[in-house]
C-alpha cells in the first residue's frame, strides 16, 4: 500500500516534469523556426505569432498581409521573421506598447514592412548604443535582404519601415 | 478497431502500440509512408494515427492519400504541432481526429472510443485553433489620420509635416491604403472611406 502511494507520487511527479518539458521544447522549436513559417510564409506565421505573444501579455497586434500570401525566398523570410520578432520584443520591452498594426505589401518588384505601434518615442542613437545584440542582428538582417529601413517615431507611437527588391521566388 | 501506427520515429509508435494494447488491436506499425501505403493496398484497417512531421511528407498528404486507397479509413493526427494553419488544413483534408502529442493517455482512449463511433474528436488545445477568424481590415490610428489628409487632397509633403512623418512613409502608408481600399485611384478611395465611415 505505501509502495504503491511511493510509485504513484514519483508517477505523477514525472509526469509534471515531462509536461513542463514539452512545453518547453515546444516554445523552443518554434522560437528557432516556426513551421508555419516554412510552409505557409509570412503573413500566417507572424498571426501565429501573435497569437503566442497575447497568450503571455495583454496586446492587440494586427497583421494586415496585402501581398495575397506572396512566397519570398527562404532567406528573405526568415530574415523579416526575425526582424518583426525583434521589433515587436522593442515595442513590448522599451516602448511599452500596447497595439502594434504591422502590414505587408509589394509593388514594383518592391516588399515593403511596416510596423506601427503606439509605445514611447523610439531613440534610435539609444539603439545603437546599447551593448544588446538586438539591434546588430536586426541591422545585419536588413543587410541581408539589402533593405533600406526608416524610423518615424514621435510620443505618439513609432512607425517602422522596411523596404527592399525581393527575389522571385 | 484494426489500429496502424505511423510516426518516423520507432520508439514513438513501439510505444503507442504499447499504450494501445491489449484493449485495441494494433495490426501494423510504420515509420515510412510508402510501406503504409502498400499495407493498405492489400489490408483493410479501421483507424489510422499518424504523425504530421515527418521527413519527405506529412500527416495531411497521409490522410489523403491514406482515405484515397481506403476510403472509409479514419484517420487521427497526433503531432507536437497546433500551428492554427496546420490545424486548418488537416480539417480540410478530413482527419476525424487531432490530438498533441502532450496528451494523457486517458485522452487517447477517449478519442478512440469516440472515433470508433464515427464522431471526431479534437483536444481542447486544437477545438481553440478552430474557433479563430480572419479580423476584417482595420486601420491604425495613424493610417487614419493619413487617410482623412489624402481625402482632403493633401500632397505627400503636406501630409508628412502635419503627422511630424517621413515622406517615404507617408507614400508607404498611401501606397497601403490603396491596396486596403482596393482601388487605384482617389475616386475608388473616397468610395472606400464612404462605405466604412471613414469620411473626414
Amino acid at each position: 500500500m505505501i509502495i504503491n502511494q511511493a510509485k504513484d507520487s514519483v508517477q505523477k511527479q514525472a509526469d509534471v516534469i515531462l509536461n513542463e518539458m514539452h512545453q518547453e521544447i515546444r516554445k523552443i522549436s518554434f522560437n528557432m523556426m516556426p513551421t508555419s513559417l516554412q510552409l505557409f510564409g509570412l503573413g500566417k506565421a507572424l498571426q501565429e505569432l501573435s497569437d503566442r505573444i497575447k497568450q503571455t501579455i495583454h496586446i492587440s497586434i494586427h497583421i494586415n498581409d496585402l501581398t495575397q500570401a506572396k512566397r519570398l525566398t527562404e532567406e528573405e523570410e526568415t530574415a523579416l521573421y526575425r526582424i518583426i520578432q525583434e521589433w515587436i520584443n522593442n515595442c513590448i520591452k522599451h516602448a511599452e506598447a500596447n497595439e502594434i498594426f504591422i502590414t505587408l505589401s509589394f509593388e514594383d518588384g518592391k516588399y515593403n514592412l511596416m510596423i506601427e505601434d503606439n509605445g514611447k518615442e523610439f531613440q534610435i542613437e539609444e539603439a545603437e548604443k546599447s551593448n544588446g545584440n538586438g539591434w546588430k542582428n536586426m541591422i545585419s538582417r536588413i543587410q541581408m535582404v539589402q533593405g533600406q529601413f526608416n524610423v518615424d517615431s514621435s510620443p505618439a507611437g513609432t512607425t517602422f519601415t522596411l523596404e527592399f527588391f525581393f527575389k522571385e521566388v | 478497431m484494426k489500429i496502424a501506427l505511423l510516426d518516423d520515429h520507432r520508439i514513438v509508435v513501439e510505444g503507442i502500440r504499447n499504450l494501445l494494447e491489449p484493449q485495441h488491436e494494433v495490426v501494423s506499425i510504420f515509420t515510412e509512408a510508402n510501406q503504409l501505403f502498400q499495407f493498405l493496398q492489400q489490408n483493410e484497417i479501421d483507424l489510422l494515427i499518424t504523425d504530421y512531421q515527418m521527413p519527405d511528407t506529412n500527416g495531411i498528404e497521409v490522410c489523403k492519400k491514406a482515405k484515397a486507397i481506403q476510403p472509409l479509413l479514419k484517420v487521427l493526427l497526433l503531432s507536437m504541432h497546433d500551428e492554427t494553419p496546420i490545424v486548418q488544413q488537416a480539417i480540410q483534408a478530413g482527419v476525424n481526429g487531432f490530438l498533441i502529442k502532450s496528451v494523457s493517455r486517458q485522452e487517447l482512449a477517449l478519442a478512440l472510443e469516440k472515433i470508433g463511433k464515427g464522431l471526431n474528436y479534437y483536444s481542447a488545445e486544437i477545438s481553440s485553433k478552430l474557433i479563430q477568424e480572419d479580423t476584417p481590415i482595420k486601420l491604425s490610428e495613424r493610417e487614419f489620420q493619413v487617410l482623412q489628409l489624402i481625402l482632403k487632397e493633401k500632397s505627400n509633403k503636406q501630409i508628412a509635416d502635419t503627422l511630424f512623418l517621413s515622406e517615404r512613409t507617408v507614400e508607404t502608408y498611401r501606397k497601403n491604403l490603396y491596396k486596403k481600399a482596393n482601388a487605384t485611384t482617389l475616386v475608388g478611395l473616397v468610395k472606400f472611406a464612404y462605405e466604412h465611415h471613414l469620411m473626414p
